[in-house]
């Protein structure tokens, strides 16, 4: 059989004559024959930045970005001026304290009331056995992700810690796999336990070298093929276009000796002695990488010395033992006959290399901070993550510094990223205070779940391992926007009327709570749509909300003209009588306009931006 | 019938104008609806073009078996190539794509892809290349579709929804684009329906009444779902005796179909269908998931075909398929293995104005001193060549510089034929 590697050889070596150029129509290609890439001009799109919340509070703004919005109550300005004397130290504090975690209370108590979970505590073994062997029929190979999936909504929505379910959402998208994946769906509990969760805060390259050992990356990206007879290069090649140094570092078509060097203060192992290193990487590098992955597999059969665990194996005998070159500019530095090493090897210097810590903080940023943050912050959380790259708590710190640098402060970039549906969908349950505990095997959580699904954000739904685009542009489309608004109409209306009301989501039982002691004459609409207004966005104009833009277009909505002419607009000035609201009469329906006005605050740009 | 559809409109469109205030001055000057339409599919993860139009005969069939041991597409037996009398077949699974061949609706070029120097076997990067329309710049802040739609003659800013979307979410070649109506469903499309969903869309639409990015995709959503509202959509009859599968690729060209069929002065249309990339186990001797996910192509895009010619609509539409790269030559295993990511692969264009029934482009060989880096097929002919000959031949846009910027010397391949009636419009 052809051995195509060798060949491939042959050819990268006589990559820098001219026989590769073709008739090209243009003539934009520089002097350098790599790097072809055009430098990037300045984006001239139109600004994102719809209508911004006049007067934002820097509370506010935290709780948007590193949390997923206003509790009342909970989470929120009082909440917030309460940690410290200044700003700065408020979010420190609040960093620090979202960053520890601790007693998750409600959470775990509505976790264990609703009764349905099952395999979140199973060891990745339990799920393999049950799930995915499952020798007498008895469960779904899928449970472990249908219930991981109800499990998202209800822990962001009811935890005191959002800044870390924030920060779990950000590695799944990392280190992103599709969860209906026939395997990963039966072992995900223990991907999000033992890998994500575990790792989130701690080393880098641990956290890297834990996910290259578990079957659903295995699976997923099908290393768990990948052998000396067989290569097979797709984890190779996703571990450093996705997992490490990124695209952006992609030298283009070129021979590693052709790649300019760099100079890291590393030694032993696969590090050159002279500690220089290419800056970036070819295609050579890809297909070495893999070759160091060989072998590692999963211990996925009966026929020994396996025995079917679902647990990382290695499996000497398909492993290239040959010695490999990874960004070394062509030198082998990887000896013959390091076995399982060898994979550790390369993950150390991909985990090492600052290129990844540019990667990673550059993403940080866009998912943090906005589409387009200022180099500065990107460069700096870069040097922390490279200062602290053998560091067991390297991640912390680099959120930490993420987090209290100065771009994540700076008002201009307030408010400059498209909350994308499940954020909208999830902070509006906060904002209205939910009573809603989605979980398995529940007719709600399933009525939820579908339209939830028609917002293209279902989490761990995203088939390509590039995860969800963090890229506001991406979800300014009518089918996310739609949908995401027909979830959030099902969420408000649901078992809302009738003769025993028992909605999600309290909008007329707060009203009538608040209205209750108040004389009829209190009842205005101002009065009542302001009451909303505050609570989502828990502050109030000094003069009050009237005059404002978002507040006249949605009063408009609530005074718009019954479907029956014979009764006029209401007057603004007009108090409506408790019954008519509390009641839902004809004509007005006041309560059903109530709620829809709730739902546009929603749909405000107020409200969808953070 | 048209007519009526239209008048409806115009009335509807003052209401909406007082709704929404913005995008409905429909001019009523539009002219009648023999606007070209294009459909973009994207076959998303490498589409193993060399098996979905495997060699027949000589010598590219022998090393053909060379290279694929296990994964080539027998010529005998249940699952043999499909003879077209040429020198490739299709696959066992496209009998639909067979059926348009041999009926000169559909035509195939070979060695299709990025320009050889330009080249990449990244998923994301080739993607972005190959959509943006822009081989040398992955951050090109628009894509080839919204650059055509803004360039075209042809185009007049007051179509109805110029560009639909059959799917959840945008393609990268309609980057920068906010007049596109994305949907996958269009039942019940609506943030709040009942008693006040006019009202509630005229409070959205005021609440985004400025020009930022997030203002006009809003309106855009609001002024494309009121359209869609007053649409009747249910009981679709397909057109031409079509079944489209019963699955969301089928379900997305039917409702494509659906909406070009209701004068909306669609220009644009686009779709996708993934599940291309095949590193394993894609299926020996002409079977497995690479054979379903072609059979779901083919009886898809079928279906839609017969379902907008059987309908009168067969001269306006163009149908093209086309990925963002193709396979290695060689299967990467034994049995049950598949192939990693490639360079050059087969486009293929279906529609009445295609002359169909031949192929086209360039197949250098399969010998490995013929193979592009002793892996590929030879990508020997730039996308953009095929895609700009659609452009201006089909839709009548001769401003192929602002389409392709950093492409010239377009010679238009006469997989098309070129229409007269665009004459007029270079002036």
């Amino acid at each position: 059989m052809k051995d195509h590697r060798q060949n491939r050889r042959q050819l990268m070596t006589g990559l820098s004559t001219a026989g590769l150029l073709t008739v090209l129509p243009f003539t934009a290609l520089p002097a350098k024959p790599n790097k072809t890439r055009v430098k990037p001009t300045k984006k001239q799109t139109t600004a994102v930045k719809a209508a911004p919340l006049p007067g934002q509070t820097f509370a506010n703004m935290v709780f948007n970005r590193l949390g997923y919005g206003v509790t009342p109550g909970v989470m929120d300005e009082a909440y917030f001026q309460g940690l410290a004397a200044t700003d700065s130290a408020r979010l420190s504090q609040f960093v620090n304290q979202q960053l520890a975690g601790g007693n998750d209370i409600d959470v775990d108590q509505r976790i264990n009331q609703a009764g349905t979970y099952e395999t979140l505590n199973k060891t990745l073994n339990q799920l393999w056995v049950d799930y995915h062997i499952d020798e007498n029929n008895q469960n779904s190979s899928s449970r472990p992700i249908y219930e991981h999936i109800r499990l998202k909504f209800l822990r962001s929505t009811y935890s005191l810690f959002p800044l870390r379910e924030r920060i779990a959402e950000f590695w799944h998208n990392h280190f992103s796999i599709y969860g209906y994946d026939y395997y990963a769906r039966s072992v995900w509990s223990s991907w999000d336990r033992d890998v994500i969760r575990t790792h989130m805060l701690g080393n880098f390259k641990d956290f890297l070298i834990a996910t290259a050992r578990h079957p659903a990356m295995l699976y997923y990206l099908d290393n768990y093929n990948n052998s000396k007879a067989e290569p097979n290069e797709n984890y190779g090649r996703e571990m450093i276009e996705l997992h490490t140094l990124g695209v952006e570092n992609y030298y283009g078509l070129a021979q590693p000796g052709d790649v300019p060097k760099i100079f890291v203060n590393e030694s032993g192992g696969p590090w050159p002695s002279d500690g220089m290193i290419q800056e970036f990487y070819v295609d050579n590098d890809v297909y070495e990488t893999a070759r160091c992955l060989t072998g590692w597999r999963v211990n996925d059969s009966t026929s020994s010395p396996l025995t079917d665990t679902g647990e990382f194996y290695y499996d000497s005998g398909r492993h290239d033992t040959f010695a490999k070159s990874v960004l070394s500019g062509g030198f082998q530095n990887f000896s013959a006959n390091q076995g399982e090493t060898d994979g550790y090897e390369v993950m150390e210097m991909l985990a090492y290399h600052p290129g990844t810590a540019k990667h990673i903080a550059g993403k940080l940023a866009r998912a943090f901070i906005s589409d387009n943050p200022p180099q500065q912050v990107i460069d700096d959380v870069a040097a922390v993550f490279y200062d602290n790259r053998t560091a067991p708590n390297q991640l912390e710190l680099v959120f930490q510094a993420l987090f209290n640098h100065a771009a994540f402060s700076d008002p201009q970039y307030w408010q400059s990223k498209v909350k994308r549906p499940f954020d909208v969908v999830v902070s509006a349950m906060r904002a209205c205070d939910a009573d809603f505990t989605i979980h398995p095997d529940d007719g709600d959580s399933s009525s939820f779940g579908y339209r939830m699904d028609d917002t293209g954000h279902f989490p761990y739904e995203w088939r390509p391992p590039d995860g969800f685009p963090t890229d506001s542009v991406f979800w300014l489309n009518s089918t996310a926007l739609v949908q995401t608004w027909k979830t959030v109409d099902w969420l408000i209306d649901h078992d809302s009327t009738g003769t025993t009301p028992d909605p999600l989501l309290p909008i007329l039982p707060y009203i009538i709570q608040h209205f209750q002691g108040l004389p009829d004459a209190q009842l205005l609409p101002d009065n009542i749509l302001s009451y909303w207004m505050s609570r989502i966005f828990d502050q109030t104009p000094t003069g009050g909300w009237a005059g404002d833009p978002v507040f006249e277009s949605i009063m408009t909505f609530f005074l718009s003209r019954p479907s029956d002419h014979t009764y006029p607009q209401w007057p603004r000035h007009n108090y409506i009588e408790k019954v008519q609201l509390f009641d839902n009469k004809w004509p007005y329906y006041w309560g059903t306009r109530l709620r829809g006005a709730v739902k546009l605050m929603i749909a405000s740009p107020y409200f969808m931006q953070r | 019938m048209r007519s009526m559809n239209r008048r409806k409109f115009l009335q509807s469109s003052a209401l909406l104008a007082g709704l929404s205030g913005v995008k409905i001055s429909r001019a009523n000057s539009l002219t009648s609806t023999s606007q070209p339409i294009v459909i973009d599919l994207f076959m998303r993860g490498g589409m193993d073009g060399l098996n979905l139009v495997p060699p027949y005969s000589n010598p590219d069939r022998n090393e053909y078996e060379i290279l694929r041991p296990d994964l080539q597409v027998p010529l005998s037996g249940s699952n043999q190539v499909l003879d077209l009398g040429e020198a490739f077949g299709f696959h066992p699974a496209a009998t639909g794509f067979r059926d348009l061949y041999v009926a000169g609706d559909l035509a195939i070029i070979h060695g299709t892809g990025l320009p050889k120097s330009l080249v990449t076997r990244s998923h994301f990067d080739a993607t972005k290349l190959t959509e943006l329309g822009t081989p040398n710049n992955t951050l090109t802040p628009d894509g080839w579709l919204t650059r055509h739609l803004n360039s075209s003659p042809q185009i007049t800013g007051a179509e109805v929804i110029p560009v639909l979307v059959s799917s959840g979410s945008k393609p990268l070649s309609l980057h920068d684009y906010y007049d596109a109506l994305t949907v996958s469903q269009v039942s019940d499309y609506h943030p709040n329906p009942g008693s006040y969903e006019d009202q509630h869309v005229a409070a959205i639409s005021a609440m985004y009444a400025g020009t930022s990015a997030m203002d006009q995709a809003v309106h855009g959503a609001m002024d494309t779902l009121q359209i869609l509202h007053q649409l009747d959509l249910d009981n679709y009859q397909p057109g031409g005796g079509a079944i489209y599968p019963d699955n969301s690729f089928g379900d997305q060209l039917q409702l494509i179909a659906q909406l070009i069929k209701e004068d909306l002065n669609i220009n644009v249309a686009t779709a996708e269908l993934g599940g291309w990339d095949t590193h394993n186990g894609q299926g020996d001797g002409g079977g497995g998931p690479f054979a379903d996910r072609v059979a779901n192509l083919s009886d898809a895009v079928t279906a839609l075909w017969q379902d907008l010619n059987g309908s009168g609509l067969g001269q306006q539409v163009t149908i093209v398929i086309h990925s963002e790269f193709g396979r290695r030559a060689k299967q990467n295993g034994e049995g049950n293995s598949g192939t990693d990511h490639g360079s050059g692969n087969v486009m293929l264009v279906i529609g009445g104005r295609v002359n169909g029934g031949q192929m086209y482009g360039q197949f250098v060989g399969l010998a490995n001193e013929q193979l592009f880096e002793g892996e590929d097929v030879s990508p020997e002919v730039d996308y953009r060549q095929v895609l700009g000959t659609i452009v201006k031949e089909v839709l009548g846009n001769p401003h192929l510089d602002q389409v392709f910027p950093g492409y010239s010397n377009h010679q238009s391949m006469n997989f098309v034929a070129s229409d007269l009636i665009f004459k007029s419009g270079f002036e």
